[in-house]
Formats: structure tokens, C-alpha cells, sequence
């Protein structure tokens, strides 16, 4: 899965660290969505898409 | 979406110091150093294994016993679940894959070597074996989740810079 998590990131000026505290999860757990070693659920993947403005298309795409 | 109960993050320490002094109490137990804790207690079933002739079994009654390795079992296995099911600081979804993939493993592991037991282990010595598959489940579980916990952190600590 590939995700553009960084780009948005950078649209929005934002941190590992303050992404994390936006969505209630630990930094790491951006850090390894970011890497590709983890597929975040369907949950934070909408608060995501929210937090962006953006749909879960934009964010996330398959291999 | 339903959450899972785990126990306060508070629970986590004082879990820690009571599962590690009752680990090595058990253990000194084990090399014969113990103490007694002679009481009367209500007891479903006491029929001291096949070594005592029938007409000592109780059920449903007092008996008078040494309770000295209940109370280790009892705080071992209490504070062993309330170490490996307690909350972290931040409790996310990885943390919750981190602790679900630890059981798992665990599982896998007690049980390939219960068979294992099964085929190769006889008599009495196979209670003894199970007995110690209880305390290793609980002891198992606790590395697995904090080794993958530590590894996990410090995999993803630094921040993607490209």
C-alpha cells in the first residue's frame, strides 16, 4: 500500500508529532503507516481523510 | 466501535514489582526454600492427587492446608495479566496489533509444546509439566509484548525526513 500521508503532511505544515496528537495515536504509529509497515484501519484512516480534507483515495492507494 | 477492556496504565508498575518478587519467590520455592501458611480454608475439591486414601478427600468443605503457594500462583498470575493487559501511556490500534501478535505467538508456542508433552511426557511428571506451562504462557506473553514494544519504538522513532 502506498500513501501520500508526507505530501499532505507538508500541504498542511504539520509534524509526525502533531498529526499523531490530531488523530490519538503515537508518533510511531505515523511514522510506520508513512514507511508502509502498517495499514491503519478504516477508523483512523477516515479521521484522516477529515483531518486532510481530502477522501481515503487521495491518502491511501493500493500496490 | 467496540472497545476492548485493559486495565489502567496506573496498574502497570505495582503489576511489575508484585509479578517479579512472586516470580522469584516461586522459583526459590522450586529449590525447596518456602515458607508455611498453615489456615483453614472452604475448598470445592481437596483430595491430595491419588497419594491420600479416599476417606481424606473433601468436597465442599474446611480443610486445613498450607496456602503459601496459592498466594504466590494467585499474585503471579494477577500480576502477570494486569502487566500484559494494561494500557499504555498513548493506546493505539498498533500498539493493540503489537499486544495481539505477542498472545498469538505465545499460543502457538505453549501449545506446540503441550503436544509435544502429550506424546512424550507420562505420569505425574505430565501435571508438573502443564503446572509449568501456566506460569511460562503468562511469562511468555509479557516478553513477546514488551521485546516487540521496545523494538517497535525504536524502529519508528525517528521522523521520515526525505
Amino acid at each position: 500500500m502506498k500513501t501520500k500521508i508526507k505530501v499532505f503532511r507538508a500541504i498542511h505544515d504539520m509534524t509526525q508529532a502533531e498529526l499523531a496528537e490530531k488523530l490519538g495515536v503515537t508518533r510511531q504509529t505515523i511514522n510506520a503507516i508513512e514507511a508502509g509497515k502498517y495499514a491503519p484501519s478504516v477508523e483512523l484512516a477516515l479521521k484522516m481523510s477529515k483531518l486532510f480534507d481530502v477522501t481515503v483515495n487521495e491518502i491511501f492507494q493500493l500496490d | 466501535m467496540k472497545r476492548i477492556y485493559l486495565f489502567p496504565n496506573r496498574l502497570k508498575i505495582p503489576a511489575l514489582v508484585i509479578f517479579v518478587i512472586s516470580l522469584i519467590l516461586i522459583i526459590l520455592q522450586l529449590a525447596g526454600i518456602e515458607k508455611e501458611i498453615n489456615t483453614t480454608v472452604f475448598a470445592f475439591i481437596s483430595d491430595g492427587f491419588a497419594l491420600i486414601s479416599k476417606k481424606d478427600n473433601t468436597y465442599f468443605g474446611f480443610v486445613e492446608e498450607n496456602i503459601y503457594n496459592e498466594i504466590l500462583d494467585c499474585a503471579f498470575f494477577i500480576s502477570g495479566i494486569i502487566l500484559a493487559f494494561s494500557k499504555e501511556k498513548i493506546e493505539d490500534e498498533m500498539i493493540t496489533f503489537i499486544r495481539l501478535k505477542s498472545l498469538l505467538y505465545t499460543t502457538y508456542f505453549i501449545f506446540f509444546l503441550l503436544i509435544l508433552s502429550e506424546i512424550f511426557i507420562y505420569g505425574l511428571s505430565f501435571l508438573n509439566v502443564i503446572m509449568g506451562f501456566l506460569y511460562t504462557f503468562v511469562i511468555l506473553t509479557n516478553i513477546f509484548y514488551y521485546t516487540k514494544l521496545y523494538i517497535y519504538k525504536k524502529q519508528f522513532s525517528y521522523e521520515n525526513e526525505d
